[in-house]
């Protein structure tokens, strides 16, 4: 069992804080998304845990080691950081071989492997003429050469077809069944709402949330009644963080959908919709990483949670 | 025996590509050339005119010296190339610990 786990981790470019005082753990057997807008760090945060970048606090730890004090850290972590990390002269089958020659790898594993990725008869062809979805399936291939226990993947669905995302997700899923860590990172969230067990939100280099993601989706239910101040009181009773939209749909948090229901039954509140909240997933996302100049968990929000509040703004209203 | 596999690597690295093999080209070329003037071109007493003088042989040796210059200039080009095409990220994967001054960020 190889889990992941980052600490304090902070990275500065310059005067430009890339990240920001993270700190987060990847357990193995889940696949963990990592989600954030382009130039939230992820990137950065993949290169301290490999160490190809410094950090300059924190730590990022391998199953409690350093990726360099691992033993054979070619055939622990498989890893795709760019897709275009390829002497374009060079044939397929022979990028393998070198990294198969490097890391110690038996040479048959690299036909095996391009057939696995679906190259096998791209093989001899050079990677310069090679599609991005061809370049990142090489790429996987490259990753999974020595049957790594770790999976470290920086965007690995960029350009891969939709059949190419199903493969593999499969095969994500796969290896974290068998004991495995994989850790992927997206800004794509209809590919990560596919991929992933768990899900670490980035923004602007910082922590925004984290959980299963199973549990963010269902952080709202929409329900829509007659009597929306009746159910709004009964339900901010019981512990639920409410917010009415415009067209007088109630979005609840903090109480189970099962929980709604009961509570309005007993009360006598006819409901006219209890759903759970389509693609509220991405919304959530928008929340969590949009600018709207004030920072994540400022002010007002806190202190609204803490007086059992009625309305908060949907972005602070995340239970984990 | 990790620097061995590495090396291993490497060698594949330089046969797979074009570029190594042009160079090898100018190499062999050059040193055929020379080759050719030596054994056509002198002679023990100096009879045969072409290369006799010192300043000729000076030259000659002026002319073989680009072999140098070409094998450098190939050692600069591959290195930069491997830094261009990312081929170096797994290399640095494959053997984390390097000395601190090699690791780019």
């Amino acid at each position: 069992m190889y889990p992941l786990e980052i600490e304090h981790l902070t990275k500065r470019y310059g005067h430009e804080v890339v990240v920001d005082d993270l700190t987060f753990t990847v357990t193995p057997g889940r696949v963990t998304g990592f989600l954030g807008p382009n130039g939230a760090g992820k990137s950065t945060t993949m290169k301290v845990l490999l160490d190809l970048a410094s950090a300059d606090d924190g730590h990022a730890w391998i199953a409690g080691s350093r990726y360099r004090g691992l033993k054979d850290p070619a055939r622990t972590v498989g890893v795709v950081l760019e897709p275009n990390a390829f002497h374009p002269g060079r044939s397929a089958r022979n990028h393998l071989r070198i990294l198969a020659d490097g890391a110690g790898i038996a040479p048959a594993r690299v036909d095996t492997m391009l057939e696995a990725v679906g190259l096998g008869h791209a093989a001899e062809r050079h990677v310069g003429a090679y599609s991005l979805g061809m370049r990142q399936r090489l790429g996987l291939a490259a990753a999974l050469l020595g049957d790594p226990p770790v999976l470290v993947l920086d965007e690995p669905g960029n350009g891969l077809d939709p059949q190419g995302i199903r493969w593999l997700r499969d095969l994500l899923r796969e290896r974290a069944a068998a004991g495995g860590t994989v850790f992927v990172s997206s800004h794509l969230l209809s590919e990560v709402e596919h991929l992933a067990d768990e899900l670490v939100v980035l923004n602007h280099g910082r922590l925004v949330t984290q959980g299963a993601l199973a549990t963010l989706q269902q952080a709202g239910t929409s329900v829509r009644t007659p009597e929306p101040g009746r159910l709004t009181q009964i339900l901010a009773a019981a512990g639920a963080t409410l917010h009415t939209n415009s067209d007088g749909e109630l979005v609840v948090r903090g109480v189970t959908i099962a929980e709604i229901g009961d509570r309005a039954c007993a009360a006598g509140i006819p409901l006219h919709e209890l759903s759970p909240q389509a693609g509220s997933l991405e919304d959530l996302f928008l929340g969590w990483t949009t600018d709207d100049g004030t920072q994540t968990g400022d002010s007002s929000g806190s202190t609204d949670r803490e007086s059992a509040g009625v309305v908060e703004t949907e972005r602070k209203a995340v239970p984990l | 025996m990790t620097w061995l596999r590495l090396v291993r690597g490497e060698i594949r690295k330089l046969t797979t590509t074009k570029m190594p093999w042009g160079f090898l080209a100018v190499l062999v070329l050059i040193a055929g050339l020379d080759a050719a003037v030596v054994a056509f071109g002198t002679d023990m007493d100096g009879s045969k005119a072409f290369v006799s003088t010192a300043a000729d042989q000076q030259s000659l040796m002026a002319f073989a010296f680009n072999a140098m210059l070409g094998t450098a200039l190939f050692g600069a080009i591959a290195v930069a190339r491997e830094y261009g095409h990312g081929t170096v990220v797994p290399t640095f994967l494959t053997s984390p610990k390097r000395p601190r001054g090699c690791s780019h960020s």
